[in-house]
């Protein structure tokens, strides 16, 4: 995997940069909103991507609970924190989309509520991760996802339940995009996907050899503390 | 057409800023793991 990485992370990286030039040339220019409707080529995939990520912290969260296998639990923490990275993106590109199109930067409504809330579980899991050395750290975080998981189906079908600021689906049920603009959106979100997956890798790769580095440091301090 | 320039950099702020912490942390981890490496070799 070592000498395919480079090679994947290149490919990834052309990916991206095609996908961009879609976005930002070839997708076609939305007659209401004009050119500030391409940020929804990488608003939209962001979402997906970081509810891809909660889903896979979720069952990992589930099967550590009843497993208790540290390779789970590096999968878990590896993919609450690359999902925290993407709904970043998506937190911060949805205001700077709303500004020219509703006015404001922000409002209470139900799907941007939500998706603040979830943000904020998911960071507050990660600062438990973080700070807190029990040996019981896995086991509450992992409980703390399950319930911050509950919240991803609540963003995603918030605009269908409730009666909200923010755009209905355009895709799938009901929805009706331009086969051009389904076509961008869906080459940005396999681009993210490829970026996520390597992210994915390198993350995890660096938990399991912390793992590895803590487990070392507490047969060390045994070694030391044990009469020779 | 601010804003979309604005929101594309700051999508690509977050993911180079991300790509740069891991490395820096992976780094950190690595002298860490050569330290420790190193403490065991003297003790023995």
């Amino acid at each position: 995997m070592k000498r395919i990485f480079p090679i994947l992370a290149v490919l990834t990286g052309a990916f991206l940069s095609y996908a961009l030039y879609l976005a930002l040339v070839v997708a076609p220019t939305e007659q209401t909103m004009g050119d500030v409707q391409r940020i929804f080529y990488y608003h939209v995939p962001s979402a997906w991507t970081a509810f891809l990520l909660f889903a896979i912290n979720f069952v990992a969260s589930v099967v550590y609970l009843v497993r208790r296998n540290p390779a789970v639990d590096a999968i878990a923490v590896t993919s609450a924190e690359v999902g925290v990275v993407f709904c970043t993106i998506v937190l911060i590109t949805g205001p700077l989309w709303a500004r020219p199109v509703w006015g404001i930067w922000w409002t209470w409504d139900i799907r941007l509520t939500s998706t603040l809330v979830l943000w904020l579980m998911y960071v507050a899991y990660l600062i438990l991760r973080r700070f807190s050395t029990g040996g019981q750290t896995p086991v509450i975080a992992a409980a703390v996802a399950v319930f911050a998981a509950l919240d991803v189906p609540l963003v995603y079908f918030s605009i269908r339940l409730f009666r909200t600021q923010h755009p209905q689906p355009v895709i799938g049920s009901g929805g009706s995009i331009d086969p051009r603009m389904l076509h961008v959106l869906l080459m940005n979100w396999y681009a993210f996907l490829c970026l996520a997956a390597l992210m994915f890798w390198s993350r995890y790769r660096l938990e399991i050899l912390q793992q590895q580095l803590d487990e070392a440091e507490g047969l060390e301090s045994l070694e030391m503390r044990s009469p020779r | 057409m601010n804003f979309l320039y604005i929101a594309y950099a700051a999508a690509w702020l977050i993911l180079i800023g991300y790509l740069a912490n891991l490395a820096l942390r992976y780094e950190k981890l690595r002298k860490e793991i050569n330290n420790l490496g190193r403490e065991t070799s003297l003790r023995n």
